[in-house]
């Protein structure tokens, strides 16, 4: 079981099998989470929206049709959850919306903290970029997607891809040196 | 177009590698990208310098993910409890589990891949650094000379052979003292580490302790959230 692919656990679990579908939990819920959780920025929310992608995989593993990897597949799964979750928070506080909007900008006192250590001010910075930026951040530089699998995760098209992530370097450039770093770039 | 502030500016087709940066350094690239990126780097000293900044941000944005910890066991069992009551297995829904937190988590560490694993390492590195030396202190006979085992500062000593162990990393917010307070509640002590990938291989038991006793006491570290971020058995 440990040696199985993933496609093969896929096809095993659209039979009922519940041991195929705790070996695929334990190979990917950590990274799925982390996924939801730094777009969601809520560990609960995180966790609920975890249980219900991996009940999809329960439900849909028979329609797999093994386009992307499952890998790919998850994170798909993942992200819907979590702008659905997003856009149910923001529906019910708008105000949330405008505070999270409002993040972006300004000279912040964790940043400034951050100086003498420029990794953790990236880090400060990257944490404050929009949940769009996040996620392509995150995907290309964590989960190490390509182009085409982000295209396919995000559901926009490939030069979108290269667009959206050059807007969120650039945004983290600019945060950057309003927080003291120039990197020469943007 | 975009120019840096040193006045360097790039030019559309420079640009174009610019965007191939990411992918170049998570190796997610074709060939022919991979081909032309190069070539571009061979005589573009501004492109080497953005590949850099590219490196820095893939740094943090893999520090930042690998410092958050796994969900509750709670997340699993919430869908182990909605998958049996699932119409379109009935059929499965007696079959027993048969894993158990031992193999739910035994393919942790071997999902990561080689180049996460490599920054993972280098972020546990610069995040536990404090950390390290304060559980050094944790581990049995520090200081006193009597052990045979020591922490990974002190490599090259061997750690007991016997025994049951697991390997943990612990959360950067964890505290000393409750991290004492939680291996002594388990009678289990640090043998060694921090290991490159941020572990330390803690011994739960003087001999082999049967499987559910190592699985009762894994669970009890994975319930600690706030102090473990990840506890996988070590074989």
């Amino acid at each position: 079981m440990e040696r199985d692919s993933d496609e093969d656990l896929v096809r095993r679990i659209a039979k009922g099998d519940n041991l195929a579908m705790r070996v695929l939990y334990a190979r990917h819920h950590l990274r799925a989470f982390r996924f939801l959780q730094r777009l969601l920025k809520d560990e609960a929310l995180a966790e609920d929206a975890l249980s219900e992608v991996f009940l999809d995989v329960w439900r849909q593993a028979g329609g797999f049709e093994g386009r992307s990897s499952v890998g790919t597949w998850l994170l798909a799964m993942a992200r819907n959850k979590a702008w659905s979750a997003l856009r149910k928070r923001r529906e019910g506080s708008l105000d949330e919306g405008v505070a999270e909007a409002m993040e972006d900008e300004g000279d912040d006192p964790e940043v400034q903290l951050q100086k003498s250590d420029k990794g953790a001010a990236i880090r400060a910075c990257m944490a404050k970029l929009s949940p769009e930026h996040r996620e392509v951040i995150d995907l290309v530089y964590y989960h190490e997607t390509s182009v085409e699998e982000v295209a396919m995760i995000v559901q926009i098209p490939e030069n979108t891809v290269k667009t959206r992530l050059f807007h969120a370097r650039k945004k983290l450039g600019e945060l950057l040196r309003d927080n003291g770093i120039d990197r020469g770039w943007p | 177009m975009s120019n840096a502030s040193n006045g360097t500016i790039l030019n559309e087709a420079e640009r174009e590698i610019e965007d191939l940066l990411p992918f170049y350094h998570n190796g997610r690239i074709s060939t022919a990208d991979r081909a032309r990126v190069e070539a571009a780097l061979e005589r573009n000293a501004e492109l080497r310098r953005r590949l850099d900044l590219v490196a820095e941000e893939a740094q943090a944005a893999i520090v930042l993910n690998e410092a958050m910890s796994g969900p509750s066991p709670r997340a699993f069992d919430a869908l182990m409890a909605k998958i049996e009551a699932e119409p379109r297995h009935a059929a499965h829904r007696m079959e027993k589990a048969r894993l158990g937190f031992m193999e739910r988590l035994g393919g942790l560490i071997g999902a990561l891949s080689p180049r996460r694993l490599a920054y993972a390492t280098a972020a546990a590195v610069a995040i536990i650094a404090a950390q390290s030396v304060v559980i050094t202190g944790l581990v049995p006979g520090s200081g006193s000379g009597a052990p045979t085992y020591q922490t990974a500062s002190a490599p090259g000593v061997p750690a007991q052979a016997d025994g049951t162990f697991l390997l943990v990393s612990f959360t950067p917010e964890a505290r000393a003292g409750a991290i004492a307070e939680l291996l002594r509640g388990l009678n289990a002590s640090i043998v060694e580490g921090p290991r490159a990938s941020g572990l330390y291989r803690v011994r739960i038991g003087d001999r082999t302790l049967p499987k559910a006793d190592a699985e009762r006491i894994l669970a009890r570290l994975q319930a600690a959230r706030d102090i473990v971020a990840l506890v996988a058995p070590d074989q």
